[in-house]
């Protein structure tokens, strides 16, 4: 058995692995001792060489793990040690831990760790909103050349990006900054060291069954898995589990606005794809139960999807009023498809001589549809369209009130337009969102879906990076007394 | 907007020039301390504070804060009380300024000190006001905002009013007399620091014994004429000063664009006039022994790029 090493990003969950592995007999894991390398491993951040530093590891962290207690194996972790895995693997006989966590997770723990309590994250983005009282007076009380912990966070350097355009950013992209730029330097220098020398542990998905792996690694014993349950299930050193108040003032991603995920991931894209949280850049944003409330609920209930279709009767009068006004200007729809069509309730008849094509996510449905919807000029197809094109281009691709509840905005719009000959028609039910700048997306865990308020401008944007023409974002009158209005797209496909 | 005055004469520096500064500091090496700390008898090693006598423009001041914190070193930010960006007399009603509040929070949210910059004497003479007052609310005002303020770091220098602000302070006194204003005899001795929960006056004078009086007149009447820009008067105000010496062995001003002084003390009788960038950083680079060091800045000398 070595001695060992855990490095991480922070938020990442290195102090809660780290008292799991204490638990065992045979280990001894500290977490961050004294001195914890502050100042050496900012000015590695800021481009000097770790060979540099090489007499001050000897000094602390080396001779800690040079100590030789019978029968039991030391370890630590500090958040600081990244930079030097490699030249600490030449001068000490260690093995190293290597934990991360999903980056959408880590910089939203980041933020509340800062509004919530600390207020000392990346302390030049200065006050934002949302920063508690508590925050802002703890921040007071910690002078900065106190501070280490934010010290020794990585800053780019000047061939990144200038001081004013650091300074211009907002904590939340210094954050994503901060978890994109520690990962991938950890990953990078742990590719630089013997591959039996280093374990990868995922803490977005741990469970008993990984960290059994680590105590395996290390040729530790281990401890009883439901003793690891139980102190996974504990949230080591979450908010709660500090005794803090752990109200989300600072949303989890699946509630971040288009604006916020693009600025993640401009910072994180790669690593994330490096760490594999992301393959396919389509389903980046679809969280693992998505579309649950259709399957389980509403899956081939026609009385529900009828009842449905004649509440928002107005809107599908409009799309039918379109149609028949580019058949009476001579601009002819051979083909349509309608995506998220459920039961097709509405338009397997409206659509009867035409080719129509019908698309859903839940199997249900659409097994449904082609055993009871017997046309045949029709077909039904159970697709993801973020993620799985369809194979056929159509004169009208159209979706009626699909577009609030789906995992990508832009990356819906994108797949309707790329399936489209001609034309594009989608109306978002939730509302008409006029000053929206960016898409707003809220999740709900229970129903397993998306509750989006589009922006209008945003679509606009998309539409015109598309190359669409002729587009048309208006508000639709859905009830006849004036009180309801929906977002109605129209725009021709070039 | 207006254009401050000191970038319509070509006076001050880009913010640029001051983040390299403070980035060249840092990577000398020597410790970088609040005021407070360099106030702490008997420390160990060279040491360094950057003193900010936030006059006018407290925008750029929270810009300077925003780049230390970045850099991870420690400021010593001084708001004056009788400055028009603090506040202004509506009728017997003094009012400050709504954006004054933020300044300072986001000056101490990024871990910097806080504190006074005293125009006690100032307030006496314009509008009769009871410095123990003044003190008073103004330091519990500024508690309740945020800064744990522990330090005053007085206005102008002595021959303005005929006395120094720190003067208020007992602890201050320089000589016992008694100067007279419009207004009446100056309040000088009327407090002390301790009754306000202050550790030090930023300053740092230290009052001489034995006084040669004939000295202490032509300096108080105004010989030479006292102007930061005459290098006469900056050599007898710091380091010739016939009333005090002074606690720092160094102090460096900027007091131009691409102007420095670097002022020694008594002891040492240290001076250098209107030196660059590169002489500063080389003098602060080569100190060594327990030697404190005072940068003072005036952050308006940083405005060349920014309308106020």
């Amino acid at each position: 058995m070595k001695s060992f090493i855990i490095v991480s990003a922070p938020r990442s969950g290195s102090t809660s692995l780290c008292r799991i592995l204490n638990s065992a007999s045979d280990l001894n894991v500290a977490s961050e001792p004294s001195p914890g390398l502050h100042e050496i491993c900012r000015a590695c951040w800021d481009g000097d060489s770790a060979e540099k530093y090489e007499e001050v590891l000897r000094d602390t962290i080396i001779k800690r793990l040079n100590v030789t207690q019978s029968g039991i194996v030391y370890g630590e972790k500090n958040v600081t040690y990244g930079p030097f895995i490699p030249l600490l693997s030449k001068l000490v006989d260690c093995v190293f831990v290597y934990l991360y966590r999903d980056g959408r997770e880590v910089v939203t723990s980041l933020m509340n760790w800062h509004n919530n309590q600390f207020g000392t994250i990346y302390r030049e983005a200065g006050i934002e909103d949302g920063v508690t009282d508590v925050a802002i007076k703890n921040s007071f009380g910690l002078e900065i050349q106190n501070d280490l912990s934010d010290f020794a966070r990585p800053r780019p350097s000047n061939d990144e990006m200038t001081w004013e355009e650091w300074a211009s950013l907002s904590r939340f992209e210094m954050c994503c900054y901060y978890w994109g730029h520690c990962n991938a330097e950890l990953l990078d220098n742990c590719r630089q060291i013997d591959d039996s020398r280093y374990y990868q542990i995922d803490y977005s998905t741990v469970s008993s069954k990984e960290v059994s792996k680590v105590f395996d690694f290390l040729g530790s014993a281990g401890i009883p898995s439901d003793l690891t349950e139980e102190l996974l299930d504990k949230k080591i050193n979450s908010l709660g589990d500090r005794g803090f108040s752990e109200e989300q003032l600072f949303s989890n991603w699946m509630n971040w606005s288009s604006n916020k995920r693009r600025q993640f991931e401009k910072w994180c894209g790669s690593t994330m794809k490096s760490l594999n949280y992301w393959s396919d850049s389509a389903v980046n944003w679809r969280p693992s139960k998505y579309g649950e409330v259709w399957i389980k609920q509403f899956g081939a209930d026609v009385s529900w999807f009828e009842w449905m279709y004649q509440g928002r009767e107005l809107a599908h009068k409009d799309l039918k009023a379109f149609y028949y006004e580019r058949k009476r200007g001579g601009d002819q729809i051979s083909s349509v498809c309608d995506v998220g069509c459920g039961l097709s309730v509405g338009y397997h008849d409206f659509f009867k001589d035409l080719r129509y094509t019908g698309v859903d996510l839940v199997e249900e449905n659409i097994k449904w549809c082609q055993k009871n919807r017997d046309n045949p000029n029709h077909s039904y197809l159970c697709r993801d369209v973020i993620s799985e094109e369809l194979n056929e281009k159509y004169d009208l691709v159209f979706s009626q009130g699909t577009i609030d509840n789906c995992y990508d905005v832009n990356g819906f719009i994108e797949a309707l337009v790329m399936s489209s000959n001609k034309w594009v028609y989608i109306t978002a039910c939730r509302g008409w969102f006029p000053s929206l700048k960016n898409h707003s997306y809220n999740w709900n865990s229970k129903d397993g879906c998306f509750y989006n308020d589009v922006s209008p401008t945003e679509i606009e944007t998309t539409l015109k990076s598309l190359g669409c023409k002729n587009i048309q974002i208006d508000p639709l009158k859905v009830r006849s007394d004036g009180t309801g209005y929906e977002t109605r797209i129209i725009a021709s496909v070039c | 907007m207006r254009r401050n005055r000191l970038s319509c004469v070509h006076l001050s520096n880009s913010i640029w020039y001051f983040e390299r500064l403070v980035t060249t500091i840092r990577h000398s090496l020597i410790d970088v301390v609040t005021l407070r700390d360099l106030s702490v008898k008997n420390s160990k090693g060279p040491k360094l504070a950057f003193r900010f006598d936030i006059d006018i423009d407290p925008a750029i001041s929270v810009k300077m804060a925003t780049y230390l914190a970045f850099e991870g070193m420690p400021g010593s930010f001084y708001f004056l009380h009788t400055a028009s960006y603090y506040g202004e007399w509506c009728g017997k009603t003094f009012v400050r300024n709504s954006k004054l509040r933020s300044y300072i929070r986001e000056i101490s949210a990024c871990g910097m000190e806080v504190g006074l910059h005293n125009d006690l004497l100032g307030s006496f003479i314009s509008h009769k006001l009871d410095p123990v007052d003044v003190l008073d609310r103004e330091l519990d005002w500024l508690r309740s905002v945020g800064g744990d303020v522990r330090g005053t770091v007085a206005h102008n220098s002595l021959p303005v009013y005929g006395a120094a602000n720190s003067e208020v302070f007992s602890e201050c006194m320089l000589w016992k007399r008694k100067v007279y204003s419009k207004n009446g005899i100056l309040p000088l001795s009327v407090c002390s620091m301790k009754q306000f929960g202050l550790e030090y006056e930023g300053t740092f004078f230290n009052a001489k014994k034995n006084l040669d009086m004939n000295k202490v007149k032509r300096f108080v009447g105004g010989e030479p004429i006292p102007d930061i820009r005459s290098q006469e008067w900056f050599y007898d105000w710091i380091v010739n000063n016939p009333i005090h010496n002074n606690v720092c062995d160094y102090q460096i001003w900027v007091i131009s664009k691409e102007m420095w002084v670097i002022a020694g003390n008594n002891e040492n009788m240290y001076f250098k006039w209107g030196v660059g960038f590169d002489d500063v950083i080389d003098f602060i680079s080569n100190v060594q022994g327990d030697v404190k060091i005072m940068v003072v800045i005036h952050p308006v000398y940083f405005c060349e790029d920014v309308l106020v």
